[in-house]
């Protein structure tokens, strides 16, 4: 097999391969470091190559697979997170010049869990400033959406979205507050899981907002998402918001099988402001998977449209205090759309905050009785395809010529931080273009089942190949 | 009000179905809300600053005060949706000494 193919290949086909010694991890992570010295000019997604790093943990698993210690499906299978996750002795900017230098002393525990299970971390990923700033004006640049260089990947997890895009990697993680994992992979058409709030923990993981913020795996294939899930779920010690509950076998998900599976589809809201061409790829998709067996149900979310300006309130209160300090010795330091936000934020009332937070009961409640109706609610990944990177005149504040304060709280995203519940974002189709963007759906579910949403998401896929279909700058 | 339901208060949403009936968009009726609404100036945020406990150079004021007023603007929506008393916030107050 050629070097250059192996990039092509899913971690789970990777893994295939390294398990039975048909590749080495030393060709596939040379493959996918090539890859990156190729694109990461132009895409922009790593702030940081650690090669001498992932080459020498290569050779270490080469060594171990040789000698009969494998350690499971991401042994020697290269991996990178968003630059917010702390990494011992590694760089971690947080994609700030306020910690352009910072070198943390400790692992967080997704990139930990993910190194004891053989995983190689082969970089770091670029990001918007302390995952919310303008992508734009920070130190490290704007990252580019591989299907087609002119447009935003979106954010926050920008690097985590587009370098899976662009092959320059298999597996990795992104974080997302009010839906800075589902964004990028609706922008760059790849899979974006947040798991349920619990469900892994986000100790090392810079904080936004305490009770918002989730970490969840960025790939190309529910299957790949599965893997990664199973390593990193579980309690943590060092993360008491983490749940105690069993991690199950998602493997046991990937039947291809969805007969007899409830998928809700709201009536209010979600699909109001979607594109035409976003909406026909939905439908059909929801189509294909009724034609497999699925059952598909109305559903209503009376109060989903106040999901994302309470939310809002939540985020930015919550980080106007993590980030008291830096704000008041080094406001020069932040983005300006950062600090915009966050000296804002410092006007808000507690009782807003707490409204707001009463707000979530009410989606809890609502969202509840969804699934009390249907196994899956699927959505928009977001309601229209990928836009025009920002230019740094306009990205440096929310206040914009003609912008209605309305159009910057829309989405579909938000409600899922809000409940905590899981929420997987995957390709369904593409636009019509030009240029041709990918088009996203978004599954949610119960708390806790993110088996249900790997067993729908991986099924679509079986019998579909948008995944598979790659960017421009992917055949360069 | 009943205590086991939701309700939005309808005085915001009433006035903004009349001036669309005599006629404004619906954002344009929004828009007239938010303007007959107190605007919110540098000078009164640099009084609120006392209760911050925060200094801003009024260069920053100028920066926030439009900020400020665009997202309280949004946040209108919050404010106006009336609860239920048995609503509580989400994340609530857990002893946890384990």
């Amino acid at each position: 097999m050629q070097s250059h193919e192996l990039v092509f290949m899913s971690g789970m086909d990777l893994a295939d391969l390294i398990r039975t010694r048909a590749v080495s991890p030393v060709e596939v992570v040379s493959a996918h470091l090539d890859r990156i010295d190729a694109l990461n000019a132009r895409v922009n997604a790593f702030i940081t190559v650690t090669r001498e790093h992932a080459l020498a943990r290569a050779r270490e698993a080469e060594q171990d697979i040789r000698s009969g210690r494998y350690l499971g499906p991401l042994h020697g299978i290269p991996y990178a997170p968003k630059d917010i996750l702390a990494t011992a002795g590694i760089l971690t900017t947080n994609g700030s010049r306020a910690t352009a230098d910072w070198v943390p002393e400790y692992e967080s525990t997704i990139t930990d869990r993910l190194n004891k299970a053989g995983a190689i971390l082969i970089g770091k990923l670029n990001l918007l400033e302390f995952a919310m700033g303008s992508g734009t004006l920070s130190g490290f640049g704007p990252t580019r959406n591989p299907w087609h260089l002119d447009y935003s990947p979106a954010g926050s997890s920008s690097g985590s979205g587009a370098a899976v895009a662009a092959y320059m990697l298999p597996l990795s993680i992104g974080t997302d507050t009010g839906g800075s994992i589902r964004g990028p992979a609706a922008a760059n058409g790849i899979v974006g899981l947040k798991q349920t709030y619990g469900r892994v923990s986000r100790y090392g993981v810079t904080t936004l907002s305490w009770t918002l913020d989730h970490a969840g795996p960025m790939t190309r294939t529910v299957a790949d998402a599965a893997a990664m899930l199973q390593v990193i779920a579980g309690h943590d010690p060092m993360d008491p918001t983490t749940a105690e509950d069993p991690v199950p076998d998602y493997s046991r998900a990937l039947t291809g099988d969805v007969r007899g599976v409830r998928i809700g589809v709201p009536t209010n809201y979600f699909y109001e402001d979607a594109d035409p061409d976003v909406e026909a790829s939905i439908r059909r998709a929801i189509d294909l998977l009724e034609e497999m067996g699925a059952i598909v149900v109305d559903v209503d979310v009376p109060h989903a449209h106040y999901a994302t300006s309470a939310g809002w309130i939540i985020a930015m209160s919550e980080a106007a205090c993590f980030h008291e300090r830096r704000l008041r010795e080094t406001p020069e330091l932040f983005d300006p759309l950062i600090r915009e936000r966050l000296e804002a934020a410092k006007f808000y009332t507690a009782t807003d905050y707490l409204k707001a937070s009463r707000v979530r009961t009410v989606l809890i409640s609502e969202m509840k009785e969804v699934f009390r109706r249907c196994d899956v609610m699927i959505v928009p990944g977001s309601g229209s395809v990928a836009g025009l990177l920002s230019s740094p005149e306009v990205a440096g504040s929310d206040l914009r010529e003609g912008r209605e304060p309305g159009e910057y709280r829309r989405g579909t995203t938000f409600i899922g931080n809000m409940t905590g519940l899981p929420a997987m974002t995957m390709r369904c189709g593409f636009s019509s273009g030009p240029p041709r963007l990918p088009v996203t759906m978004q599954l949610y579910a119960r708390p806790f089942d993110e088996y249900s949403v790997f067993r729908v998401g991986h099924a679509y896929q079986t019998v579909t190949d948008w995944h598979e279909q790659r960017p421009p700058v992917a055949e360069q | 009000m009943t205590m086991s339901g939701f309700k939005t208060t309808v005085s915001r949403r009433v006035a903004i179905r009349t001036l669309a009936f005599l006629g404004a968009s619906a954002s344009l009726a929004s828009r007239l809300i938010a303007q007959v609404r107190q605007q919110i100036t540098p000078e009164a945020l640099g009084q609120a600053t006392a209760i911050l406990d925060q200094e801003f150079t009024d260069e920053r004021l100028e920066v926030i005060a439009p900020a400020l007023q665009w997202n309280l603007h949004q946040f209108q929506l919050v404010r106006d949706l009336e609860l239920d008393d048995l609503v509580e916030p989400a994340p609530t107050f857990r002893v946890n000494w384990r």
